[in-house]
């Protein structure tokens, strides 16, 4: 995982798991998928997904089959698991309440800094 | 009549002028070759076989996309494996999820591959060191082989070091050569994160031969080992273990079956 993307294995793994949460999906799909929405901000390189999606397939949160014929191009579907569901609520969860401090402590910094500078305005006047 | 020798010179072009050669699909089954090539011996083919189908799929349809953009099918391929991401790192991935996921046994599974090869090697280095150790207190120089004489003056004597005995020097032998042997051995065996393996091994062996030291007091050579594995055993074997496995992992990466004209 490139550290300049800020993105860490388990970010990638709450990536996975919730555009898998949408439907069955093939591993450019996911990749695809996960460029699309975040707008091409999560940059991941491409080869990243494969060793996740084994780890999570050998965690049971996800499974996995082929479709097409054999001998001509296959493709490889992931889907979750029961587990997997609950894991990717679990993932959001966590998200949503870290993302909710760090915001709080951000914006709360910010408002000081603005009183602080409105402080030192009115001052110099 | 000889047959005719086929005389190939070597090409001297710079890189990517060699690469103006290669088709797309040269150019995947070169990089899906050095995907592959380092996981020999530890994934087994069938999964490999799975990466690389799963692999070349998701590259071609990646280049599609850029041809669709407007790229030349070669380019697009090119750009394709660039985005997919190096080679050598994407194994190393691949291979560091495969040894924590599918290891077999449960103490295996308990420690983690790495560990218990580390575990393994430098435990028996301690073993060893003690046996020899033991081997010198109870069969001093010029004693006889009477086993039981021996056993009373190993309670009685805090023996100096050294004592002349060929146990005394197959001791400190192995105390000295432990962490390259066992340093190398652990570093070839688990290439990824190796001198970590080690670290985290050799602590519980030095915790228990400072406590069997202090057993075996007033004979202090139990606490010489102790401090040799704390200020010899562990920066040296981290080091060589870690020097092994760059080694391992820089030759499996080398290793290829099909003429690469580019370590992409």
């Amino acid at each position: 995982m490139p550290k300049d993307d800020g993105l860490n294995k388990k970010h990638a793994i709450t990536l996975i798991l919730a555009v898998l949460g949408d439907g069955t999906r093939h591993g450019y799909d996911i990749a695809r998928e996960v460029e699309r929405r975040s707008q091409g901000q999560l940059n991941l390189p491409d080869g990243s997904f494969y060793p996740i999606l084994r780890q999570l397939e050998g965690e049971e949160l996800i499974q996995s089959t082929w479709i097409g014929e054999e001998g001509s191009r296959r493709k490889r579907v992931y889907s979750l698991t029961r587990s997997g569901e609950a894991e990717l609520a679990q993932h959001v969860e966590a998200w949503r309440s870290f993302a909710g401090a760090m915001d709080r402590v951000i914006t709360r910094k910010t408002d000081w800094l603005v009183r602080a500078l409105l402080l030192g305005e009115r001052f110099h006047a | 009549m000889s047959a005719a020798k086929i005389i190939r010179f070597p090409d001297l072009r710079p890189k990517d002028q060699q690469d103006a050669d290669l088709t797309p699909e040269e150019l995947v089954d070169d990089y899906l070759e050095h995907l592959c090539a380092p996981l020999v011996g530890w994934v087994p083919y069938r999964e490999r076989e799975r990466l690389r189908e799963e692999a070349r799929s998701h590259l071609e349809g990646r280049a599609h996309a850029y041809g669709i953009d407007g790229f030349a099918p070669q380019e697009a391929m090119r750009r394709s494996i660039e985005r997919f991401g190096k080679s050598a790192r994407l194994s190393e991935e691949f291979l560091e999820t495969w040894l924590n996921y599918q290891s077999q046994g449960k103490i295996v599974q308990k420690l983690g591959l790495n560990n218990a090869y580390a575990l393994f090697f430098f435990g028996q280095m301690a073993a060893l060191s003690y046996l020899f150790l033991n081997l010198r207190l109870v069969f001093p120089p010029s004693s006889s082989l009477r086993f039981g004489e021996s056993v009373h003056r190993f309670d009685a004597i805090g023996m100096p070091l050294p004592d002349g005995s060929i146990w005394t020097y197959l001791f400190l032998g192995i105390v000295f050569l432990a962490p390259f042997v066992a340093g190398w051995l652990t570093g070839r065996m688990a290439v990824l994160h190796a001198a970590r393996a080690v670290y985290h091994m050799m602590l519980p062996i030095i915790i228990g031969t400072f406590f069997l030291g202090v057993a075996l007091l007033p004979s202090r050579e139990g606490l010489f080992v102790a401090l040799a594995e704390t200020l010899w055993w562990l920066p040296v074997g981290c080091l060589t273990a870690h020097v092994a496995a760059a080694v391992t992992w820089r030759r499996r990466c080398a290793y290829h079956s099909i003429p690469i004209r580019r370590n992409l």
